[in-house]
């Protein structure tokens, strides 16, 4: 293309329709762009999503809610924790169940680790999109030490599956407290150094200062949530906004930006890395072994699924295990509850109605990738190709999620 | 939040057929035809500027396929959630991505999934499903597998 515009004398170029996806290595996934462009500059970008369907809202609504749980894993695959509990405080609020203290604050660890371990990876991803491949290598090497922790917690790695409707699936072994705070202890090394290599560097200023621009008006009307609508200057923060598991409690700022291009996106994440080491450390604090995990009256046995060496060794968690994997708790019939977290992504929003059984009736997962993509053309319109790149890593979509 | 309610019933007299209230949410339930106005006055008048969401629930023994709104204000941090109930022989209503551009992928998937019309929408194609697809499989009588349609659905309550 080069060598032939530079022949022709008067280097105007044709209008070309280019295909970027879905299998673009730097899409994120199987995202795929058609571009139209100018040269070097985009006239118009149109996402098209899709690709990963698997209909998780139509088997959602074909299994019990407990055997929901494993899918939800596989919606935002990289920060797992949050998509599970999230779902098990959805059902909570159907059915209107309280879980106890110490489960409370488990969770608020969990899914700020899980916050954590999305924030890096992100990290690297879009460092190394925009050809800072350094980064890449201390973000992941960190990456694994939290999946060190979820695996010590649930057995698994990548997909958990660790929280369950009316608690968690197992208890914590003895001294994983001691072993979260060293690692949160020394968390913050790696940011640093992750801050020092870029925040300042001309390179990295360059590709993402002014790139991929949105108005905090254009925002909100768009649905934007989590990171890119902070960057906005929107003090929007769905834990400060409507606080479940007391996160009320916690002492934590929300980062907002100011210019909503993706350094400010970048600078929000950041600081969001540290917040979540503070309410981590402030959590491990009230950690408090003594208070049961799962709430002890007869009604409420009824829900969860009983710790596995007690199923093992007595008759009453053995009976209670049979029930509620054979029938579970039952939804309240035509009820309908909408429950949203801030995940990592955004908010993560989970629409269930109760069918009077105990599969849900309706399962729609508000998923902020999905609506967070859909901005795509507003932020690329007259941007150049490198700065697609730049933008869709700026946004942190997973397609998981946004196809479900 | 009553007075919220309170101008919507003087404004539209009879829109709003039930007020729903479960787990400190509450529920509109708005006559399709009134749903684009009631809408358009929650966001130019009450300041709800965010739509969180946009869903859809399908009821085949009642015959009806419900669409619900979750609509927001940033400022008050108040949340309204308007359903509004259409006949399953004709599922149309009136597109509201001219009020919240969320609305317009968020229309798609109902589209796509659920097969509801949206008139006046912009570009109201398949966005999950490729083009070609037939069939609406968040509708209850779609099967879970296989292509011997509709006759190996069972509804819940029959199930063993």
């Amino acid at each position: 293309m080069t060598e032939m515009n530079r022949e022709r004398l008067d280097l105007n170029t044709d209008v070309i329709t280019v295909n970027m996806g879905p299998q673009h290595p730097s899409t994120h996934g199987v995202l795929r762009v058609v571009l139209k462009l100018d040269g070097e500059v985009v006239l118009s970008a149109v996402p098209d999503v899709g690709y990963l369907h698997r209909g998780i809202e139509k088997i959602a609504e074909n299994k019990t809610l407990h055997q929901v749980i494993p899918y939800t894993d596989r919606m935002d695959y990289l920060s797992p924790m949050s998509n599970n509990i999230g779902l098990a405080m959805a059902v909570e609020k159907l059915i209107g169940f309280q879980i106890t203290e110490r489960c409370r604050v488990m969770r608020v660890i969990c899914m700020e680790l899980a916050r954590l371990s999305s924030h890096l990876l992100w990290l690297a991803t879009d460092a190394l999109d925009v050809g800072a491949g350094t980064v890449y290598f201390y973000a992941f090497t960190e990456r694994e030490k939290i999946y060190d922790l979820f695996e010590r917690m649930s057995g698994a790695r990548f997909t958990v599956s660790y929280g369950r409707i009316g608690g968690l699936a197992r208890d914590w072994p003895e001294g994983l407290e001691r072993e979260i705070e060293t690692y949160v202890a020394q968390a913050h090394k790696t940011i640093d150094e992750c801050d020092k290599l870029l925040t300042r560097n001309k390179i990295w200023i360059d590709r993402n200062q002014d790139v991929g621009v949105i108005s905090a008006e254009k925002a909100i009307d768009m649905g934007l949530s989590g990171p890119p609508l902070r960057a906005c200057g929107v003090e929007w923060d769905l834990r400060k906004a409507y606080p479940y598991l007391g996160y009320e409690r916690y002492d934590f700022e929300i980062p907002v930006g100011e210019h909503g291009d993706c350094y400010d996106r970048y600078l929000v994440r950041m600081e969001e890395m540290r917040q979540s080491i503070r309410i981590v450390q402030q959590a491990l604090k009230e950690m408090d072994r003594s208070i049961p995990l799962f709430p002890e009256d007869p009604e409420s046995r009824k829900v969860f699924l009983p710790p596995k060496d007690r199923v093992l060794t007595k008759m009453e968690e053995l009976i209670h295990q049979f029930i509620v994997a054979t029938e579970g708790p039952k939804t309240p019939k035509g009820k309908e509850i909408y429950f949203a977290i801030e995940a990592p992504k955004g908010e993560l929003g989970f629409y269930l109605v109760g069918s009077g059984t105990n599969v849900a009736h309706r399962c729609h997962f508000r998923a902020p990738s999905y609506i967070n993509l859909q901005a795509l053309p507003i932020l690329l319109k007259g941007a150049m190709v490198a700065d697609c790149v730049a933008t869709i890593a700026s946004l942190d979509p997973v397609m998981g999620e946004c196809d479900r | 939040m009553a007075d919220v309610i309170q101008a919507i019933q003087s404004k539209f007299p009879g829109a709003i057929l039930e007020i729903v209230e479960y787990q400190g949410e509450r529920t509109l339930v708005v006559r399709p035809g009134r749903v684009k106005a009631v809408l358009g006055h929650l966001k130019q008048i009450e300041g709800f500027n965010f739509l969180a969401d946009v869903s859809s629930a399908h009821w085949p023994e009642e015959g009806r396929i419900d669409v619900v709104y979750i609509v927001r204000s940033l400022k008050s941090r108040e949340q309204l959630r308007v359903r509004t109930p259409l006949p399953i022989e004709d599922p149309t209503v009136e597109t509201v991505s001219d009020l919240w551009g969320t609305a317009d992928w968020l229309e798609r998937e109902v589209y796509d999934l659920m097969g509801v019309q949206f008139t006046g929408h912009a570009d109201l194609r398949r966005i999950m499903l490729p083009e070609d697809f037939e069939g609406h499989p968040l509708r209850k009588e779609y099967p879970m597998e296989g292509d011997d349609e509709w006759r190996n659905y069972v509804p819940p309550e029959n199930r063993e």
